[in-house]
């Protein structure tokens, strides 16, 4: 186990992908949901994740980089494919580009975000943000 | 014959890898060249609901016609290549620096066939794709 899979695990996060100087993590209590995703699902997420990390562009049905603010002023950002969306922010943690995903919301069956997910995305990422600084 | 399971990812991946490749290609190139979608839509000679499902997840109907016609209307060429085509060209280059054999002995003398080489105990290598003259390389 890398030091940066060290550092994540102490915050309670695992790691998705890493890609040069970045990486996108996950809650570790909401990595079982990634996995419970189907693989074509899990494939495409893969794939915009290490473009992420790469820095190329993602499309609009890609990547939603604005779902509102947190309480704690953060930009929520939404990874999403296949009507599933990946709620999380970007932040640099120990001298690594992260986006931490805080959410997933596997059940969407409409185009528009569900209000409580959103809100309960928003509460987390202050948590986690609250988790970090204490690290 | 080239077994695909050799291949760390899984066929599922280089599928939904590509397409996403593919997307996030047009999406910079049209972001470069000042395109909106309609404009595109309109440069190739389909409707703008053409364009939103070349966009959308699932893909369907995006043919390699029409993957080239996008990559035309944008001014641009496209090209496609593989980690073994790479590999392949380089050495067909290395061998005619030094004259030895030309480009088609090389490759005769590979058994390559069809595209194939079939003499290569190698693994599986997604395809790439990029445009002539973009900077871009989708899948590096």
């Amino acid at each position: 186990m890398s030091d940066s899979d060290d550092d994540l695990k102490a915050i309670g996060c695992c790691c998705l992908v890493r890609c040069g100087k970045a990486q996108v993590a996950v809650l570790s209590d909401v990595s079982k949901d990634f996995s419970a995703l189907e693989e074509r699902q899990r494939d495409r997420f893969q794939r915009i994740m290490e473009l992420w990390c790469e820095g190329k562009p993602l499309t609009p049905e890609m990547m939603n980089r604005n779902e509102g603010r947190s309480k704690g002023n953060v930009r929520l950002e939404a990874f999403k494919a296949f009507k599933v969306r990946l709620y999380g922010f970007d932040v640099t943690f120990k001298k690594i580009r992260t986006f931490f995903i805080v959410i997933i919301d596997s059940a969407k069956k409409q185009n528009r975000a569900d209000k409580n997910i959103l809100k309960s995305a928003k509460a987390r990422v202050d948590e986690l943000l609250g988790e970090i600084s204490n690290d | 014959m080239i077994d695909p399971r050799a291949n760390n990812r899984t066929a599922s991946y280089a599928e939904e890898a590509f397409v996403v490749d593919v997307q996030s290609f047009l999406h910079q190139l049209m972001v470069e060249k000042g395109f909106s979608r309609s404009q595109l839509a309109e440069a190739m000679g389909v409707s703008r609901a053409r364009i939103t499902q070349i966009f959308s997840d699932e893909c369907k109907n995006f043919t390699v016609r029409l993957l080239a016609r996008a990559v035309h209307a944008l001014g641009e060429y496209p090209e496609i290549t593989s980690e073994w085509h790479k590999a392949f060209e380089a050495k067909c280059n290395r061998v005619e620096n030094v004259g030895a054999l030309t480009r088609l002995d090389f490759a005769r003398s590979r058994r390559w066939d069809m595209g194939v080489a079939n003499d290569d105990a190698g693994g599986f290598c997604p395809p790439q794709f990029c445009g002539s003259g973009s900077q871009v390389a989708a899948y590096a």
